[in-house]
């Protein structure tokens, strides 16, 4: 939204988009491999996912081609990576938590990394605000919603 | 008809069900105007709370978010130029200059109005079409599943805004997606790389994460905040008479190409509303005053995507087939609450049915006693910064995704598509096709082997049944439609070299 800017369609990003997607599709290809196809009339638990994975490659290898070739710009964006890294270790702290310590621990932390993420918050802040989800998120969860989670270790 | 619509109206009319539809609508208008947040999320978010309710209030709920947020989008546009939706997107253009010259709270009231009669010509249009659709619904066979299902992939690749090809891959990988888990057919095990996926990937996780996690790192780092430097008067806030008179066409124009594009698959509410201001721009005797303020060029589009947001329920309700990323969502809570969406919906769960239609109605109603009374409130909305929303939002992803199948494998699947959702962009590939092909992959396998199996192999089968030929004739036709106007349009701006991707998904 706010961070976008204009640059044009880099080289990299024009060598990894089609690559990435026809990989995705051989990846698949090659775990299908073993499931049995069958025939058109009678089709086994691997027809689709071979043919799906099949016109995957095909299309990844046709917008590598077409992305070399291209002369257009795109608007693009500026990667995130603190956002990126800090929401991802808010996730991943939710899930180490939400079992051995409970819910509570669990929210608190998480909303305090990836409050984080914004370079704007103070520590005070951001534990009030971590504070006041948490009571808030305690209340939806637990009293309101009812849920069957343990609120403080097992 | 009208019987099935009172029989509707008894079941939102009960309290509990009202609530939930006025919860959804009111829901709907706070994220239409907060800029960032999208009906998608919002809905995304919503889903792991409709394994509580009854399947009929998680459908109200989750439907009015969606119309709702056509509503509120209008407010961002309008205050700030900046679109609360990617359908509000022509609201600015109008909008903002008429804020400018001191008529916001004017241009605020024609679109609640604009946006209220568009919805309701779009619920009548939603009352008059369902039975008629369900009954050919009913003729329909494996062979026009599959048809319809291919031709939903199709259309809505073709019209996104970039290109074809990359949306069509998108598809392909959200088909291959909703294969992990056990096969409907023989019960083998597919792409099951831990226990945790052996019921396949939840709906959840991929759209919580492609949606909610990915917006959030791609906006968390954001700090203005937003002031809004137009003042709300109320001076000239009533329409005058020849106000009025103006806009009763533009209106009633907009509603109808709303109406129309909503129903097609692929196309939605934002298409609508390009379509409606440009309509209105071509045929307006004053081309000129566009761009100004002009009164026509923001009642249509508004009245479009309103519409638009009403008829594209249609397949939704009575085919079962979602016609983009919202409706997948809304099809999946079906699935998700134990109801088989497809033509006997109407048949089997007529209080579900009609209850959802009466809910567009009476929600729109509430939408538009909450809008105008309230406007102060939604513009005080307009100024939360960001960075106090994101971190109760990774919180509502989080814990709402453990709560479904308390699985940590699925908050850490919410994860990886949430990485997968940021960075595919990067190479312009957009996650609403994703969303898309993960609910009407399983429906397109199970149809096509169907086919197959049924008329031993034979792929005449597909042009041989008349409702099956048409189809394919539409599918073809948009097919080299879309090639013949990218070479036009190459021919034309081989030159200018001018790029453009679209900002908007959804």
């Amino acid at each position: 939204m706010q961070n976008t800017e204009r640059t044009d369609f880099s080289l990299w990003r024009r060598i990894v988009g089609g690559p990435a997607l026809a990989a995705f599709g051989a990846a698949m290809l090659a775990i299908s491999w073993s499931y049995p196809s069958g025939s058109v009339v009678q089709m086994g638990p691997g027809y689709m996912p071979h043919l799906v994975s099949g016109t995957l490659i095909f299309f990844g290898l046709a917008i590598l081609v077409s992305d070399l070739r291209t002369t257009e710009t795109f608007e693009s964006e500026q990667p995130q990576w603190r956002a990126l890294i800090l929401i991802s270790a808010a996730v991943i702290i939710f899930v180490t938590l939400i079992e051995p310590a409970g819910l509570v621990p669990a929210m608190f932390c998480a909303v305090a990394i990836s409050k984080l993420a914004n370079k704007q918050s103070g520590p005070l802040s951001i534990v009030i605000y971590s504070a006041a989800v948490t009571l808030a998120g305690w209340l939806l969860f637990i009293v309101a919603l009812g849920l069957p989670l343990s609120v403080f270790g097992r | 008809m009208a019987e099935q619509f009172l029989l509707g109206l008894s079941v939102v009319l009960q309290p509990h069900v009202l609530m939930y539809a006025f919860f959804g609508v009111l829901l709907g208008q706070v994220i239409g105007v907060l800029p960032g947040v999208g009906a998608i999320t919002a809905i995304s978010l919503l889903l792991p709370v409709t394994f509580y309710l009854d399947p009929t209030s998680s459908v109200i709920l989750l439907a009015g978010i969606y119309y709702g947020s056509q509503y509120g989008g209008a407010i961002a546009s309008i205050l700030l130029n900046l679109p609360g939706t990617p359908s509000s997107v022509v609201t600015c253009l109008e909008g903002y200059p008429l804020a400018q010259s001191g008529r916001a709270g004017f241009a605020l009231l024609v679109t609640a109005i604009s946006s209220f009669i568009g919805s309701m010509f779009g619920v009548l249009i939603v009352v008059l079409a369902a039975i008629p659709m369900a009954a050919l619904a009913l003729k329909f066979g494996a062979p026009e599943y599959t048809m319809l299902v291919a031709l939903g992939l199709v259309a809505a690749s073709l019209i996104s805004s970039g290109s074809p090809i990359r949306a069509f891959s998108m598809a392909l990988v959200g088909i291959a997606l909703g294969m992990v888990g056990s096969d409907a057919n023989t019960g083998q095990y597919r792409f099951v790389a831990t226990d945790a996926l052996a019921d396949g990937i939840s709906l959840v996780s991929l759209a919580m994460g492609l949606f909610g996690v990915s917006e959030i790192i791609r906006n968390a780092s954001n700090v203005e905040t937003r002031k809004i430097d137009i003042k709300l008067s109320y001076k000239d806030l009533l329409p005058t008479r020849a106000e009025l008179r103006s806009m009763v066409s533009p209106v009633g124009r907009g509603a109808s190409i709303g109406a129309f594009f909503g129903a097609l698959p692929g196309t939605g509410a934002a298409i609508a509303a390009f379509m409606a201001y440009a309509l209105e721009r071509r045929i307006s005797r004053t081309p000129k005053e566009f761009g100004k303020g002009h009164l026509p060029g923001l009642c249509a589009p508004e009245s479009a995507n309103n519409a638009a947001a009403q008829t594209s329920f249609i397949p939704t309700l009575t085919l079962g087939i979602p016609g983009d990323a919202v409706m997948a969502l809304i099809i999946g809570a079906l699935i998700l609450n134990g109801i088989i969406p497809g033509p006997r919906l109407i048949v089997d769960e007529p209080q579900l049915f009609w209850g959802v239609i009466a809910s567009f109605f009476v929600g729109n109603i509430i939408l538009l006693i909450i809008n105008i009374p309230l406007i102060g409130l939604w513009v005080r909305l307009l100024s939360i910064p960001y960075h106090r929303l994101y971190p109760a939002i990774v919180l509502l992803i989080c814990v709402g995704v453990y709560s479904h199948r308390s699985s940590v494998t699925d908050v850490v699947l919410t994860l990886v598509f949430g990485l997968l959702g940021y960075v595919m962009k990067w190479f312009r590939f957009e996650p609403a096709p994703v969303l898309l092909g993960f609910v009407l992959g399983p429906m397109l396998e199970e149809n096509f082997r169907r086919t197959m199996l049924l008329y031993s192999g034979d792929f005449t089968v597909f042009v041989t049944r008349p409702i099956s030929a048409t189809l394919v004739f539409c599918g073809v036709a948009l097919l080299v439609f879309t090639f013949v106007s990218a070479i036009v349009s190459r021919r034309k701006t081989l030159k200018s070299l001018k790029g453009h991707s679209g900002p908007f998904s959804v």
